[in-house]
């Protein structure tokens, strides 16, 4: 194929695409399978990644990727019944990843330029924040999930621990730090 | 559940609910896979034909029939770029060109100079749908070759086609009016090729002043023109984006942008609308919100309507990070359910470092160009220019190869 001189771009020619791959017949099925999993979870797992990352943006581009990534090894999960156990897993990790890159960041704040790279979403950040939730946001990672998936999502220490893949006296001594830390954290009463 | 377990449930809940699903943007599957309610049509046509003739065999008898069935749908035979050369003939100026290539194999087979008294003449073009013509639209050919003429002459030409690619000369249709002053965004045949839809902004009067936007239907045939206008209001002017056709030759889509104020030209997306030019009025702002700026990530930067109606092809860019001047660019191309609901099927991501320098155009290189009558084929650019089959998510690289700046063309 030969590329014209005179077109107005003269960038050196790539060769035609095929690293597409054909369609298989299980990725229609596939694809409906998560899209019908994502439609009935998609808002609570943004809530959930709020909750971690503290901006909607960024929970909304947490839970686009687990989704992705959910699609992606749909036909290889063992069991397509813990589907949306994985899928929770997939947000806390993307979550870990966005406050591993903040933690970065902020380290070398002053020394890379641009914008803030996260942060403000003014209509649903925490924009009513309590002590109660600033001092959530301050725990360490994994206390947060803890008693994210605990008290957000209501889920029993069993299907905690199997969610973090954490054994379950892990998420109970987990859980226990992290409820002291914020009943510290609040104003004595007189 | 002791207090501070209480508490913390409480206002957990409180800050997760304060995001409601009227604000959660689609999730977007990110697959190239095929559109299978697209190809379970052709199949059952092809059983409805079958049984068809099996009926027509066993009630009539065995007669012999047409020498060959039609073939699968392809892409079309030939497409149409743009670009600029300097014409000794013009005191070495840029005149625009018209290059005709060969979709299978990027060959050009042809050139076509638009000479006008812009240098380079600024065009419109739109395929018609019989495969080997196209309506190029151009402001004031030079045709006295002295005295420039107002924006308000507007010509529209035919390019046709030889079986073998060869272009022959441009034809002028007779003149057609458009808005004077106007700035054409984009012009569309219908599926029949009778009607043009044209998208422009206009000044209202000679006088400086915020433009109104205006899309019109102009029957090439009668030489009937409907137009349907929207003034600026609301401290805003409007700009539609170039039109595209869906439901035969009824609804109209395009993008539509607002101005930041009426002094400040800065546009501002707000996604892509759908006029049906069966309905009574003359007010483009009656036309109907279908696929909001927020379905898609980054910024639209085009937008085509599938001719069934169902899909609206769309180009995004976005940078990271936003607001730099270094960085890197997301170009997308995601198919959206017209009915405004439903996930979003990214087609194509492609991503390229921005400098300062390269950002602008780097923008501009995320477009949707044109779609095949059937709806299946769309020439598009993701920074590489080239074709997408819709049904498999398969990207075809064309000349001219490009991720460096915004290639214009139709097919």
């Amino acid at each position: 194929m030969e590329t014209d001189s005179a077109d107005v771009i003269r960038s050196p020619g790539t060769p035609l695409d095929r690293a597409a791959p054909p369609a298989t017949p299980g990725a229609a099925e596939s694809a409906r399978s998560v899209t019908e999993l994502f439609t009935e979870h998609h808002l609570s797992l943004v809530r959930l990644a709020l909750l971690m990352v503290g901006d909607l943006a960024t929970a909304e581009d947490v839970v686009q990727d687990a989704f992705e990534q959910l699609h992606r090894r749909w036909r290889g999960l063992r069991r397509q019944s813990s589907a949306l156990d994985y899928a929770r897993s997939a947000v806390l990790n993307g979550c870990r990843s966005v406050l591993r890159r903040r933690l970065v960041v902020r380290r070398h704040e002053g020394r890379i330029a641009g914008p803030a790279p996260y942060g403000t979403d003014a209509a649903v950040a925490f924009e009513q924040r309590t002590v109660l939730i600033d001092a959530f946001r301050s725990l360490p990672r994994r206390q947060r999930e803890v008693l994210a998936l605990r008290y957000y999502l209501d889920m029993s220490v069993a299907d905690t621990a199997a969610t973090l893949r954490i054994s379950e006296g892990a998420v109970r001594s987990t859980a226990s730090r992290g409820l002291d830390a914020l009943a510290r954290a609040l104003p004595k009463e007189p | 559940m002791p207090p501070i377990e209480a508490l913390l449930h409480d206002e957990l809940k409180r800050v997760a609910d304060t995001v409601q699903p009227g604000q959660l943007r689609p999730l977007q599957v990110h697959v190239p896979g095929r559109r299978w309610h697209r190809r379970l049509l052709p199949v059952a046509a092809a059983a409805a034909v079958i049984a068809v003739a099996v009926a027509a065999v066993l009630v009539a008898g065995p007669k012999p029939g047409p020498a060959s069935a039609p073939g699968p749908a392809a892409i079309p035979r030939y497409y149409l770029t743009f670009t600029y050369v300097p014409d000794q003939a013009q005191q070495g100026l840029p005149v625009t060109e018209a290059v005709v290539r060969d979709s299978a194999t990027g060959r050009i087979t042809g050139t076509v100079k638009i000479v006008t008294d812009d240098f380079p003449a600024p065009v419109t073009v739109a395929a018609a749908p019989d495969d080997r013509s196209f309506i190029i639209g151009t402001y004031e050919p030079d045709r006295t070759g002295t005295q420039r003429t107002s924006y308000q002459e507007y010509r529209f030409f035919r390019l046709s086609i030889s079986a073998v690619g060869r272009p022959g000369r441009l034809a002028e249709l007779p003149a057609y009016p458009v808005p004077m002053y106007a700035f054409l965004a984009g012009i569309a045949l219908s599926p029949d090729g009778t009607l043009l839809a044209v998208s422009s902004t206009y000044r209202v009067g000679p006088q400086p002043g915020p433009p109104a936007a205006a899309v019109e239907v102009i029957n090439l045939v009668t030489g009937k023109v409907r137009i349907w206008t929207a003034a600026a209001q609301h401290g805003h002017y409007y700009e539609p984006g170039p039109p595209s056709w869906a439901d035969g030759d009824r609804m109209i889509a395009f993008t539509w942008q607002h101005s930041q104020s009426l002094t400040n030209d800065n546009m501002t997306m707000e996604g892509v609308r759908l006029l049906d030019t069966d309905a009574p009025g003359d007010n483009l702002a009656d036309s109907r919100m279908i696929v909001s700026r927020k379905a898609v990530s980054g910024t639209i930067q085009s937008a085509l309507i599938t001719p069934d109606g169902r899909d609206v092809l769309m180009a995004t860019f976005r940078n990271v990070p936003s607001g730099g001047n270094r960085g890197t660019v997301i170009a997308q191309l995601a198919e959206v359910p017209a009915a405004g609901s439903g996930p979003v099927r990214v087609l194509r991501t492609e991503t390229a470092r921005y400098t300062v320098n390269t950002k602008g155009y780097l923008d501009g290189t995320s477009q949707v160009l044109s779609l095949d009558p059937t709806g299946r084929y769309a020439l598009v650019q993701c920074l590489q220019f080239g074709w997408l089959d819709l049904d498999l998510g398969r990207f075809t690289s064309l000349p001219p190869y490009s991720s460096q700046a915004a290639v214009w063309g139709v097919w």
